[in-house]
């Protein structure tokens, strides 16, 4: 007879007196058909495939999930949504498997432990489908930080009541146990283990077997929620050792065990199995096995209804979805009780037991409150994160309020929606990039083709003025240096270097071929400036899209080369000018001037139209040069800017060329 | 869908059974010493207060078994019976019962009240209660002294505010307020009207500093005023610490537990 463990409050929590000879486990009848939740894994077989015993039917989806095996041969009838044996019964993708009755098992290949480390042996568990309370037994982002573990504490305490599973497991398979923590201690190397059990006549058998290897055994007789990891670790971790202690619950420690020792995954697990009778008894059940099946076997007659888990966390789940729901890796026990009518919830009459009795010192009334109205911020602001659902509030409330019910039920909504702002967010900065990307690239690509443009402009004007007149080199070299949008600037003093070269020539003494490679030369212009003009407008729709659109780098040092580019080829440009007009006949000279302002005014227009876009510029250098020869550029130099200066013309941007 | 968890405390409906019974030892006292005036004031108070719970349920269409399932009305009028004199005029406790179970039902039942009918009827009538409360009744204080302590013991009420009271009452005795000890009013009030959560903080700290206030001002009054008939003082202390109970509850909140 176990002692009653008194809560807090004083109230007495009724555990079932365990004999020392209780009955074997019992096998399950193989079920005509399985039905396997898919929980965060996706599915690698197909519909109507046949599948052997340990075949993977499931990969993990994420480093959270763990992976799926047939539990037993047969074929795969269908993969659809489906109730989970969950809180609330939700709908998810299940793998319909009717088995053959043959269970041909594929050949299991023992592992050798002493060759793996942490995270292989993370890997590994996942692969073999063994869960922990939150995802692979190991955690994979633990696995992998190799940090040094002080403690392992081995959980199988049980002190739900109706819980009966770990400890028949205990007494059942305790050669399995003690090599699965071998095996454990073996790869993790901690400090030390313990194991935590809550009663003392089971843990004498395993006495014999863990004092020859090192470990501690530490009886648990707090009352009730001692069970749950955060509360052994603050039980036996010293403060040093809390923050990296790790706490692994035992079954799933056995099933490790047999993974990685024998090869075998995780396909099965105990069940505790409570009839009406209130006599609890364990099972072996294969995982995805029908409720009902089990409940059958319990000898549960119609009109049942299901609970599914222990006295105080469970949660009930709709009967006549029994057949449709199967066995989970957290299945611990579950319960066939009949409706019960008489428990008629009433209005919370304050009596305060809930908050005497609550482990985590909240108030649950007033949470039931919030959780009610929906009203979840105000209930995370009264502490809903920290709650356990331990059901002892539930228990004790004299209205028979569903507390824990509505704890979870909000806890999982709030999760759900936590999930679903997360992915919303990353979607939204995916679409953010998505759109900065597109307009870079429409920037980039209008660069590029206002570049070709005006070297495509230089190009043709340098074959029509194919006179090789050219008395120094082109600087080239240092054209090269800087960047694409360096390459208008270039044209454009190229352009203008060529025209002050013919009016010099023709000064001297071919002054009728001078004048015609002056028209032709201010027509090269003129239609260099209308491409330059429509390069410039299109680059500057570009700009005005891509300003909305936002971040942008501005190649600021090409830009300054650009300038100083300009500043030496006007005033170049400006000492050849003055020298041709000291010769020049005037005859000439207004023929040659009639043409360059004709081309100077049509470059004036496209400036105007580039200027009610563009950001005010610098020309001051250029000003101070001659005002034809900075007209004569302008065209060029606007697109250039327009590509450049305007697009980012925005505050953040204050700085133009 | 709900859960059938196992339930680890009585029901509402069984506790408010407890409650009544508790209040069982004081009945007796009373009979034995009062005899056929004391039956006829209990049989009254308890049929009235019956009949109209049973028409408000009726008018509020609930089921009509909740009256004598919940007796929480029962509770009202045994305890109207027992904490007024004797002498009262059958119509008065007609009154008071119907005032107190119509009180209750005007805020929507039994757990919705802000403020015990049971000191509010009490209030409402005290200008025409004319003969002072039988004061000094050392049999019956006992008597309900012995049925709060059970349920204590049962857990079913807190121990907070009746600790809190009695802490000052104790520590006041050399002011000579010793005498009310010995009123059964005060037992009553102590162990089944201010240990009601409805109108009293329902934070521990909360309950205890609601106890120690309330018997502060009882026994302030008491040594100022040296009134026989401490009743309606009490119910109006009562009253005002209900008032006063969602400040309190407010500012005395536990720290969670991270």
């Amino acid at each position: 007879m176990r002692r009653f463990l008194s809560l807090p409050g004083g109230f007495t929590l009724p555990l079932p007196s365990r004999k020392h000879d209780s009955p074997p486990a019992s096998v399950l009848p193989l079920p005509p058909r399985l039905v396997l939740g898919l929980q965060q894994c996706l599915p690698c077989v197909q519909p109507g495939q046949q599948v052997l015993k340990y075949q993977r039917l499931a990969d993990a989806d994420s480093e959270y999930g763990v992976a799926l095996h047939a539990p037993t041969s047969g074929r795969i009838i269908a993969i659809q949504p489906q109730a989970q044996a969950l809180p609330g019964a939700p709908l998810a993708d299940t793998l319909i498997l009717e088995a053959d009755g043959r269970d041909e098992a594929l050949p299991l290949q023992a592992g050798d432990p002493s060759r793996l480390t942490p995270l292989s042996l993370a890997l590994q568990l996942q692969d073999m489908g063994v869960a922990g309370n939150h995802g692979p037994l190991l955690a994979l982002d633990w696995a992998m930080q190799q940090c040094a573990l002080p403690l392992l504490i081995i959980n199988a305490v049980e002190d739900e009541p109706y819980l009966a599973a770990t400890a028949t497991l205990l007494e059942e398979q305790a050669e399995a146990f003690v090599a699965a923590i071998a095996m454990l201690e073996q790869v993790l190397r901690p400090a030390r283990i313990v194991l935590a059990v809550s009663q003392t006549d089971s843990s004498e058998a395993l006495q014999a077997a863990v004092s020859q290897h090192g470990w501690q055994v530490s009886t648990i007789n707090t009352p009730y929620p001692a069970g749950d990891e955060t509360t052994l670790i603050r039980q036996l971790a010293s403060p040093a050792e809390a923050a990296h202690s790790l706490c692994l619950p035992a079954d799933a420690v056995v099933a490790a065990g047999a993974a990685i020792l024998h090869g075998q995954p995780c396909i099965s697990r105990l069940v505790t199995l409570v009839d009406k009778l209130d006599r609890p008894g364990s099972v072996q059940a294969l995982l995805g096995t029908p409720l009902s099946h089990l409940l059958n076997f319990a000898g549960a007659k119609a009109n049942y209804a299901i609970t599914h888990g222990g006295g105080l966390r469970g949660y009930a789940l709709p009967a006549d979805q029994a057949d449709a729901m199967g066995l989970h890796w957290h299945s611990q026990c579950l319960q066939a009780r009949t409706p019960d009518t008489a428990g008629q919830q009433q209005d919370c009459i304050r009596c305060g037991d809930c908050l005497r009795i609550c482990p985590s010192k909240l108030q649950p009334q007033e949470l039931y409150w919030h959780c009610q109205q929906d009203n979840v911020e105000t209930a995370n602001a009264w502490g809903l994160q920290d709650c356990t659902l331990c059901g002892l509030c539930d228990a004790v409330c004299p209205s028979q309020l569903p507390l824990l019910d509505s704890f979870r039920h909000t806890a999982l909504q709030y999760q759900s929606t936590q999930q679903q702002q997360q992915q919303a967010d990353h979607a939204r900065q995916r679409h953010r990039f998505r759109q900065f990307r597109l307009e870079r690239d429409k920037q980039e690509k209008a660069q590029r083709l206002a570049a070709r443009a005006a070297e495509q402009a230089a190009k043709r004007e340098q074959t029509a003025t194919a006179a090789p007149q050219e008395n120094k080199p082109t600087p080239a070299a240092a054209d090269k240096q800087a960047a694409i949008a360096a390459a208008m600037a270039r044209a454009a003093q190229r352009n203008s270097q060529h025209l002050e070269k013919q009016s010099t020539s023709s000064a001297d003494d071919r002054q009728a071929d001078a004048r015609a490679a002056a028209m032709a030369a201010s027509r090269q212009a003129a239609i260099d400036a209308a491409m330059a003009r429509a390069a410039a407008r299109k680059a500057a729709q570009d700009a005005a899209k891509a300003a909305s659109a936002g971040s942008q780098q501005v190649d600021t040092t090409a830009a300054s080369d650009d300038k100083q580019a300009l500043i030496q080829s006007a005033m170049q440009r400006a000492a050849m000018q003055k020298a041709a007009q000291a010769n020049a006949a005037p005859a000439n000279m207004d023929a040659d001037k009639k043409a360059l302002i004709e081309a100077a005014m049509q470059r004036a227009a496209a400036q105007k139209t580039a200027q009610a876009n563009a950001a005010p510029t610098s020309m001051d250098a250029d000003k101070k040069a001659l005002i034809e020869a900075a007209m004569q550029r302008a065209a060029a130099q606007k697109a250039a800017q327009a590509d450049k200066a305007h697009a980012p013309g925005k505050p953040e941007k204050p700085e133009n060329t | 869908m709900t859960s059938t968890t196992m339930r680890l405390a009585p029901s509402l409906a069984r506790r408010q059974g407890l409650t009544l019974l508790a209040l069982l030892p004081g009945v007796l006292v009373l009979l034995m010493q009062q005899g056929r005036p004391a039956l006829i004031n209990l049989l009254l108070a308890l049929y009235s207060s019956l009949l109209t719970d049973m028409t408000c349920q009726a008018s509020r269409k609930q089921p009509l078994a909740t009256s004598w399932r919940q007796p929480d009305c029962l509770l009202t009028g045994l305890m109207l019976a027992l904490m007024l004199p004797m002498a009262t005029p059958a119509g008065l406790l007609l009154a008071a019962c119907m005032m107190a179970v119509l009180w209750r039902h005007l805020f929507g039942g039994t757990a919705h009240g802000p403020f015990h009918p049971v000191l509010v009827s009490l209030l409402m009538l005290s200008p025409w209660l004319a003969s002072p409360l039988p004061a000094q009744n050392i049999a019956l204080s006992l008597a309900l002294l012995a049925g709060g302590v059970w349920l204590l013991w049962r857990r079913l009420n807190a121990w907070q505010v009746p600790a809190g009271f009695c802490l000052v009452l104790l520590v006041s005795l050399p002011l000579g307020t010793g005498w009310l000890l010995l009123q059964p009013a005060l037992w009553l009030l102590l162990g089944w009207v201010m240990t009601d959560g409805n109108s009293t903080p329902i934070t521990p700290r909360g309950r205890l500093i609601h106890g120690q206030a309330a018997g502060l001002l009882c026994v302030s009054f008491a040594a100022l005023t040296h009134k026989a008939d401490i009743t309606p003082l009490l119910a109006a202390i009562l009253l005002l610490m209900s008032a006063a109970a969602p400040l309190v509850d407010q500012l005395l909140q536990p720290r969670q537990r991270t």
